[in-house]
């Protein structure tokens, strides 16, 4: 039988886990191509204290300059002051080339993602509307879920993160599929075949388990589930 | 352009065909053109519910098959000019039916009816599926007791899954109809109420139809009971045409009877 130490669906293991992360970067859009005048204006700016220069990685645009800058002469300025010059930002594909031949980044300043890198990692909610009927089956691997209505007798629901019904659970509800222990089941009615978080489960048929009754939260206490009724407002 | 409406329940014996012979013949006499077509391949029915077992000739499997045509194969109803009917076959096997032979069927028949009744077998399989495929709305019989309520939910649950409908990102309009149900035994507790059916199932309700001795009677004569004139379950089915048309009208039989002595000691229920 499952329990909390030994859950019955294993955790994936891999060697790594790929993330999307946002990073702060300075935009420094030059007006001149004189790389003496941008170096002074740099090691000026140093002295104040600038946390744009000092804390971040720059990224030059170009889209806004016409003449040609030295990339390489520019690298060696920062290179000395201690700037982190990341990457470039330019429509031209010499240009582009060049960059990466140097080591930086090349973005194209047309290229505006609709969707951010890292959206598919997200985890996002599941909003069913309606009743869950009889015979299906919900299953949400990446977060939570939420119902709007009630699980009927006969249907299941399972996430990897919380399980939220504004209505009654008379079927299955499963919550934290993916092994976590803190994930919740959320209802305004407890009328259940079965309930259980992260492979440690509970049927109706426990004596010591709220089984009707008003709204409630389900909840995993070391290897127990435990009952609480959530107040009215 | 015809409205396809399947009558069906999952669960079996709840009075889908009874429903289907009355709710056709209410739509026929209220003016519309209507059709019933029979998906109990092997255990046909609704032939004998409406009295013309004896002149069916062709029937569906044949109509598909091409071994006969449809104008062939439907047969008028006596006592409505306005609705026939489309037999099962009953010596052949729910696989002759197919897909395109049930969706050719269909069309044909949506050019000169306004009201397609599809009624169903029971079961979810082959049978169930091919009855609800092309349907626009969904009659759902339910008795008020667990098992069917159970079993209506689950065919509720195929109904936004394997229907046409579902596929293209529609939906098939859903009607509640609840039979046999008896307000008395509903009063002391013993019965579903349809508080207590809603509850699980939460289909806009289009009719409650008592328990009835009609309907039996009405079944052997080979007579919708629709047609028993001054009966619960006729009045309760005329509601119910009336409000799968879009009329508002209040629901009766909900309340038991308030009967007096003497009915008490020599009534039945009519």
């Amino acid at each position: 039988m499952a329990d909390a130490t030994s859950p019955r669906l294993n955790l994936v293991t891999t060697p790594f886990k790929l993330k999307g992360t946002s990073l702060p970067a300075t935009l420094m859009q030059p007006s001149t191509s004189n790389v003496g005048l941008l170096e002074a204006e740099l090691e000026s700016r140093l002295a104040k204290g600038s946390a744009l220069l000092k804390a971040a990685p720059l990224v030059l645009d170009l889209s806004q300059l016409d003449q040609m800058l030295d990339l390489s002469e520019l690298q060696e300025v920062c290179k000395r002051l201690g700037i982190q010059f990341l990457a470039v930002r330019t429509t031209d594909k010499s240009l582009q080339a060049y960059a990466r031949k140097l080591g930086l980044m090349a973005l194209n300043s047309l290229d505006r993602p609709a969707t951010a890198a890292n959206q598919e990692d997200i985890p996002r909610t599941l909003v069913h509307q309606g009743a869950v009927r009889s015979g299906q089956q919900l299953i949400n691997e990446k977060g939570d879920l939420v119902v709007m209505g009630s699980v009927n007798p006969g249907a299941e629901v399972l996430a990897s993160g919380q399980i939220h019904v504004y209505g009654a659970i008379r079927g299955r509800a499963l919550a934290g599929i993916q092994g976590d222990q803190q994930a919740r089941i959320f209802t305004l009615r407890l009328a259940a075949e079965l309930v259980a978080i992260a492979g440690s489960y509970q049927t109706s048929y426990s004596a010591d388990f709220v089984t009707a009754g008003d709204a409630v939260c389900i909840e995993l206490q070391g290897e127990k589930l435990v009952c609480t009724a959530l107040t009215q407002v | 352009m015809a409205k396809i409406i399947v009558i069906t329940s999952g669960k079996g014996g709840v009075g889908k065909t009874t429903s289907c012979a009355s709710l056709g013949s209410g739509l026929a006499l209220r003016g519309y053109k209507t059709v019933m077509i029979d998906f109990d391949v092997g255990l046909r029915n609704l032939d004998l519910v409406l009295g013309c077992e004896r002149r069916v000739v062709y029937d569906l499997v044949n109509v598909i098959q091409g071994e006969a045509s449809l104008h062939q194969a439907l047969i008028r109803d006596k006592r409505a000019d306005d609705l026939f009917m489309l037999p099962a076959s009953q010596t052949r096997d729910k696989d002759a039916l197919t897909l395109e032979g049930v969706d050719q069927v269909i069309q044909a028949l949506s050019i000169d009816f306004d009201y397609i009744l599809c009624d169903s077998p029971a079961g979810i399989e082959r049978g169930a599926q091919l009855a609800m495929y092309f349907a626009d709305e969904a009659v759902l019989v339910t008795n008020p007791e667990v098992s069917s309520v159970r079993d209506t939910d689950r065919i509720i649950g195929l109904l936004q899954a394997k229907t046409q409908a579902a596929k293209n990102g529609g939906k098939v309009k859903e009607h509640l109809l609840l039979t046999r149900y008896n307000s008395q035994r509903v009063a002391e507790g013993e019965m579903l109420s349809l508080e207590d059916v809603q509850d699980i199932l939460s289909v806009p309700l289009m009719g409650l139809i008592p328990e009835s001795e009609s309907v039996l009677k009405a079944s052997n004569k080979g007579v919708p009971v629709i047609h028993e004139e001054g009966s619960d379950a006729s009045i309760a089915y005329k509601d119910a045409v009336s409000r799968l048309l879009g009329e508002e009208v209040p629901l009766k039989f909900v309340e038991p009877e308030k009967t007096g002595f003497l009915n008490r000691m020599f009534g039945g229920r009519k």
